[in-house]
């Protein structure tokens, strides 16, 4: 059956952050279109009214443009995309902030702890 | 839109239901849940019209529910019963003979899906393939109210992902709506756009499963368990 | 029609498998008389089994029905589930059930004339006309199959009314039922009232018994029978009536 759901957020939310995660990854390319409300509930194994809602949040987000009779396709606005990839990005950050706060670690530990981290990596992959 | 107005039904030592007042809203998938014997059946069965109320009254549309009501409401019982002596096909020429909504096409289209075979006596299926017949049945008719009464119950993982992939695909939300109960919530909640809980013949809430997760940041089960002993 | 027709064509599968059972039995116990009665030399030993046999199927619309309906009775919601009226619902089975009877009656009927007709003894019965008396034994068997019929499936349905409150007291409730309604309709039928009601209209028809045999015995005339038809149109009326009943019981009483 459809993929598991976080209990604590909406539904349609959890999949306009999934689509949104599977554009910026490329994915799902800029003009491609999305499969119709139906399939996607079906692949998904969510009310098809909830994948509406999805839709409809994506095109307020401009994200995906609706072409009447044609379906519901991802933007072609390069520029809109690079936006989302950038509010991504900062959410991720925000997130990671966060934790670590809560965790008691201070802005120079973390910085330091990815710079080490990513030092690490490249050495390991060299 | 079907509702319930000051409804209760009594049998001689029980309420099976207590002054229900509720009213269903129309193009969603909507679920029924509580535990045994709290009245999930009951209110099906007076929405498909084979149950009367003792108070009050049931209308769909502002029509009164009887009987006859069958030419608006597909109802899937959870009882496993079927005619023994006819197969599949012959099931499926039958119920269409009996509703004229009833679209042949879709049946077969929906039993294809669920890859039954339609020659197959339907004594003679396995449980898991019955159950599966007993949804084409009813998603293949034409009407504005579906009534499933446990369809999942008793059926291993593949049956019931076949079966609500098939609902998925073979409901038209813009002209349906969709009432379901069943034990297995969990399983098919990202399926549900509202629940209705029910504990002992009342309905404690009416609720948008969406407004459940944002608000209270809880899966069904858990909101039902915070309703109940909100109750007691 | 389209539906009723498919809901006939569901009744007849149904009770096929008792129809073909109580024809077999038919084939079975006329063939079974016709080689005995070779050796016993009982003279028309099978026609008057048939005669018998035929009579029999006065109880059999009712137990056809009561089988009938028993089947359905266990998957209440599946049978009730249909947008049909419950006078089609039930008027499908009457009428397969009148099929079903019409069919083994037919059977024993074709059988005992071809014993009939193979018979060599000579022997006066005492019956003019044998046409007109199978006509009647028919009349009588249909109309009390009917009857009988009718009323089992009103009993039936209060049954199942009852059953939903009462639970295993509702047999006995709807046993008391009976007894009260017979009690009743025997003790209407000696009043005075009930005489008014019933006991009128009648006509004489064609005896078909001969004359000689009865004259010399009870000395009447026995060129005609008397017929009853105000107490058949009363009785017919409430057959009716007891059926829409039956049908509104249905629709609106029954729950699953």
């Amino acid at each position: 059956m459809g993929e598991e759901f976080n209990p604590s957020k909406p539904i349609y939310l959890q999949l306009v952050d999934r689509i949104s995660w599977e554009i910026i990854k490329g994915e799902r390319k800029t003009g491609e279109k999305l499969p119709s409300v139906r399939e996607m509930a079906i692949q998904s194994g969510v009310n098809p009214n909830t994948v509406s809602r999805t839709y409809n949040e994506l095109e307020r987000m401009e994200i995906v443009e609706t072409k009447r009779g044609q379906g519901t396709f991802v933007t072609e606005e390069k520029e809109r995309l690079t936006q989302l990839r950038e509010e991504l990005k900062l959410n991720h950050i925000q997130n990671f902030i966060e934790e670590m706060k809560q965790m008691g670690f201070s802005s120079e530990d973390m910085i330091d702890g990815i710079r080490t981290y990513v030092t690490n990596e490249k050495e390991n992959n060299a | 839109m079907i509702t319930f107005e000051n409804v209760s039904k009594k049998y001689l030592t029980k309420h099976a239901l207590s002054d229900v007042n509720v009213k269903i809203p129309e193009g969603k998938i909507i679920g029924l849940v509580g535990s045994n014997g709290s009245g999930k059946s009951t209110l099906m069965k007076m929405i498909a019209g084979l149950v009367a109320p003792s108070e009050g009254s049931v209308t769909i549309d502002e029509e009164a529910v009887t009987r006859r009501t069958a030419s608006k409401v597909a109802y899937l019982s959870e009882l496993d019963t079927y005619y023994s002596f006819y197969s599949v096909k012959e099931t499926v020429t039958f119920f269409a003979s009996q509703f004229p909504d009833f679209d042949t096409e879709k049946a077969y289209e929906i039993l294809e899906f669920m890859d039954v075979d339609k020659e197959q006596k339907v004594k003679h299926l396995s449980k898991g393939n019955r159950g599966r017949v007993k949804i084409a049945l009813t998603l293949a008719r034409d009407v504005p109210i579906i009534l499933m009464d446990e369809p999942l119950s008793g059926l291993d993982p593949m049956v019931r992902d076949s079966i609500v992939k098939g609902l998925l695909s073979f409901i038209d939300l813009e002209k349906q709506t969709v009432i379901i109960t069943t034990h297995e919530v969990t399983e098919i909640e990202p399926l549900l756009e509202m629940v209705i809980a029910i504990r002992n013949g009342k309905v404690l809430a009416l609720e948008d499963v969406e407004t459940i997760r944002e608000r209270d940041g809880m899966r069904i089960v858990e909101w039902l368990k915070k309703k109940y002993q909100e109750e007691a | 029609m389209m539906n009723w027709s498919g809901l006939l064509r569901k009744e007849f599968r149904v009770t096929r498998t008792l129809l073909l059972g109580v024809m077999a039995f038919d084939l079975l116990v006329m063939v079974g008389f016709f080689l005995a009665s070779a050796r016993w030399e009982f003279p028309y030993l099978t026609t008057i089994i048939g005669g018998v046999l035929a009579v029999m199927h006065v109880f059999f619309l009712p137990l056809y029905l009561l089988i009938s309906l028993n089947s359905e009775g266990r998957k209440l919601h599946l049978w009730l589930h249909n947008p049909q009226s419950g006078a089609r619902l039930l008027g499908a089975k009457l009428l397969n059930g009148l099929l079903a009877l019409l069919l083994s009656l037919g059977l024993i009927g074709v059988l005992a004339l071809l014993a009939y007709s193979l018979e060599t003894s000579e022997i006066v019965f005492p019956f003019d006309n044998l046409g007109l008396l199978v006509l009647y034994i028919f009349s009588i068997i249909l109309a009390g199959a009917i009857s009988m019929g009718v009323w089992l499936t009103f009993y039936w349905t209060f049954y199942q009314v009852l059953k939903t409150y009462f639970r295993r007291w509702a047999l006995l409730l709807v046993l008391m039922l009976i007894g009260l309604v017979s009690w009743f309709g025997g003790w209407f039928s000696g009043t005075r009232l009930g005489e008014f009601v019933m006991d009128w209209g009648y006509v004489q028809f064609p005896s078909p018994l001969s004359m000689e045999v009865n004259q010399e015995v009870f000395e009447v005339s026995t060129s005609t029978v008397p017929f009853p038809i105000g107490s058949v149109i009363i009785d017919a009326i409430i057959l009716v009536v007891i059926f829409f009943i039956t049908c509104w019981l249905l629709d609106r009483k029954v729950e699953v």
